[in-house]
């Protein structure tokens, strides 16, 4: 079975809501990355996207973009990410990891050999910020075959019948977006939110996690009132970014998670 | 040709842009499929056109290059326009679909300034809030674009991520789309992006070859052996070829730049370095590393310094249908000097790389050509940069 997938029934037996953390890959460095991940394991994080750089990262607000440019500074590849994984596996980390990136690093690395070496590696799913279900055909036939599961965004701008699409195409989890805008923390949570969150309820058994501009404990709390997951990224991000030359930068991600964790409902 | 229903020639085009954008790109798409069928809409857009932005532009032949060269050359004079490029042809069309939508405000993003000036000048027009992406570099090497954007009420943003040229200022034009997409549209400038951009932009610039073609007929009583035009995202090109591109005969050539030379890697010849890839919503040739990283690109010239181009030109590339050659850097400032003073008319380092190419190979090109150039802008704004190139 899937990690996502256990990962979820494992969730609802608990009556427990998810915490999906986003990080770069190789940010500031790949052995960060790696002590990074071990200690939000660690910290309860129940699934981990796990961001592959792109130098126009156009659906991502400055701390990510940031975040992207630490990391091509030391020029991260999809195969040193795959790498990555592959040693987060060997070492004994089982937190189900989902590849975030955008479409044409797989498209240079090749859409198929992409899928394999997710499946290879120990890759549990994928999300393509800029391929729209409308453009996945090929993407999702792949990935399915291998068991990776296709991740795809639902909007406050997604019409109904798009959702209708939309759900059809994904699997192991949806991930609704909370508000329109780029990636980034906000004071303020949208509060469209709720209203999308119950229309996509509507048309999938799916569960659904909520994302985009969540920071603190409290939101958590208030977010994971209403979906099965809760994401949250550049904040996260922003504290590597604080942490940058501490030898104990996992540490101190890993404590800024575990508070977060605690707003879950 | 017209794109297929995802937007695609053949297996170009799309629409790779996050979900955000999707709803409004289609609402977009209808609104123009419903306007451009409207006689009320086309006859207003003609109206700007001719009253507003001064079509039709001469078809103007250039005696005294045309003798150095040995060919008969013809300049479609798109210098002439209001704002001084081609680029007005569009942002009137695509103006006249936001208000049609009822957007309360425009953004552009801009790299020469040409498609910022134009955007900001039909803002001002019609009395729509409008807001340009502008890269630190382009602000830089393009002030005067600034100052004129300035002038006519627009916000100029300045773009300081990535390279700071042209790539940056879409990517950031993009990230505010995504965030006011309800009540914003987006003046994409150039025949790239997500569909139906390259559709609808090719459709507001191909008046330039409509114009052209009748403007032969009658100066000639026929058809131009050659169609010459510079190639940034490629929508002064498309806008000069696509009445020409099913008489087969007029052999077309779109020029790209050079740079430093393609060797260096400090250049924007897509059809000499690039691969297929998705930048900015759409499948076309990338300049691109072996990571499918975008590139950062190098041209004297900021209209062309860019990574991608539009889909429908790696169609007609790869259909064999227009030739792409590139020229540097230096043969482009050596055409601007050179058409400044055998005709007296200033062009846009953009066009001038059109017109370098002409001069480089006026052998190779066979002997008394009629040949027509798009000179797509003035080079006002370049006065500049080529002084101190050339010191």
């Amino acid at each position: 079975m899937n990690r996502i997938d256990r990962k979820f029934a494992e969730l609802r037996k608990a009556s427990r809501k998810g915490f999906v953390l986003y990080l770069t890959a190789g940010d500031p460095t790949m052995s960060d990355s790696f002590k990074i991940i071990s200690q939000v394991e660690k910290a309860g994080v129940d699934i981990l996207e796990l961001g592959v750089p792109f130098s126009d990262p156009l659906a991502d607000g400055p701390t990510i973009q940031r975040a992207s440019s630490r990391s091509l500074k030391h020029r991260t590849s999809m195969k040193d990410v795959l790498n990555l994984v592959k040693r987060l596996r060997k070492g004994g980390i089982e937190v189900p990891l989902v590849i975030f990136t955008y479409y044409n690093p797989v498209l240079k690395y090749g859409l198929k050999r992409f899928i394999s070496d997710c499946s290879d590696n120990g890759v549990d799913g994928a999300l393509i910020l800029d391929l729209p279900h409308d453009e996945a055909g090929e993407y999702v036939l792949s990935a399915s075959e291998k068991d990776i599961k296709t991740i795809f965004l639902i909007t406050p701008t997604t019409p109904e019948r798009r959702i209708r699409d939309i759900v059809k195409v994904s699997s192991g989890f949806i991930y609704c977006v909370s508000r329109t805008g780029v990636t980034g923390a906000r004071k303020d949570l949208s509060g469209e939110a709720p209203s999308i969150v119950k229309k996509i309820k509507r048309h999938t058994k799916l569960p659904v996690a909520v994302g985009f501009g969540i920071s603190t404990a409290k939101q958590v709390k208030k977010v994971s009132g209403y979906c099965d997951a809760v994401v949250v990224g550049s904040a996260a991000v922003k504290k590597i970014e604080e942490n940058i030359n501490s030898k104990d930068i996992g540490k101190s991600v890993g404590r800024y998670v575990a508070a977060l964790t605690k707003g879950l409902t | 040709m017209n794109p297929d229903k995802r937007g695609m020639f053949g297996k170009f085009g799309g629409k790779f842009v996050p979900e955000t954008l999707m709803n409004a790109l289609a609402e977009l798409e209808n609104c123009y499929r419903k306007c451009i069928k409207e006689k009320s809409f086309r006859d207003e857009l003609n109206y700007y056109l001719h009253e507003y932005a001064g079509r039709p532009t001469p078809l103007y032949y250039a005696e005294r290059l045309s003798h150095k060269l040995g060919h008969k050359i013809y300049l479609k004079r798109e210098d002439l326009l209001h704002t001084g490029a081609h680029k007005i042809n569009n942002t009137i069309g695509q103006i006249l679909l936001a208000r049609r939508m009822g957007k309360k405000r425009i953004i552009a993003e801009t790299g020469a300034g040409q498609h910022g000036v134009a955007t900001a000048t039909v803002s001002a027009m019609f009395g729509i809030k409008c807001e340009v992406y502008m890269g630190e570099e382009d602000i830089h090497r393009q002030n005067l674009n600034v100052f004129r954007m300035n002038l006519l009420g627009a916000n100029v943003i300045n773009v300081k991520s990535g390279s700071r040229t042209l790539k940056d200022a879409m990517n950031e034009a993009i990230r505010d789309w995504v965030t006011n997409v309800r009540h914003t549209h987006y003046i994409l400038g150039s025949v790239g992006g997500p569909h139906p951009y390259p559709m609808i932009v090719r459709d507001f610039q191909k008046i330039i070859g409509q114009e052209a073609k009748k403007q032969i007929l009658k100066k000639e009583g026929k058809l131009p052996d050659y169609l010459v035009a510079c190639v940034g995202g490629g929508s002064n090109s498309i806008g000069l070829f696509y009445n020409f591109l099913k008489d087969r005969k007029v052999k077309l050539i779109g020029v790209e730049a050079g740079g430093l030379g393609i060797r260096t890697g400090k250049h924007a010849a897509r059809f000499k370095g690039g691969q297929v890839g998705v930048l900015h919503g759409s499948k076309s040739y990338v300049l691109q590393d072996e990571n499918g990283q975008i590139s950062t690109t190098h041209s004297v010239s900021a209209g062309l310094d860019y990574a991608g181009v539009g889909p429908e030109h790696s169609y007609l590339f790869e259909k064999g249908r227009i030739q792409y050659d590139a020229v540097s850097d230096k043969e482009a400032v050596e055409a601007f000097t050179f058409l400044c003073r055998s005709e007296g008319i200033i062009p846009a380092l953009e066009s001038a790389h059109a017109v370098a190419y002409v001069i480089k190979n006026h052998k190779k090109l066979g002997r008394n050509k009629l040949i027509i150039i798009n000179l797509s802008g003035r080079g006002d704004k370049d006065v500049q940069v080529v002084g101190d190139y050339i010191s």
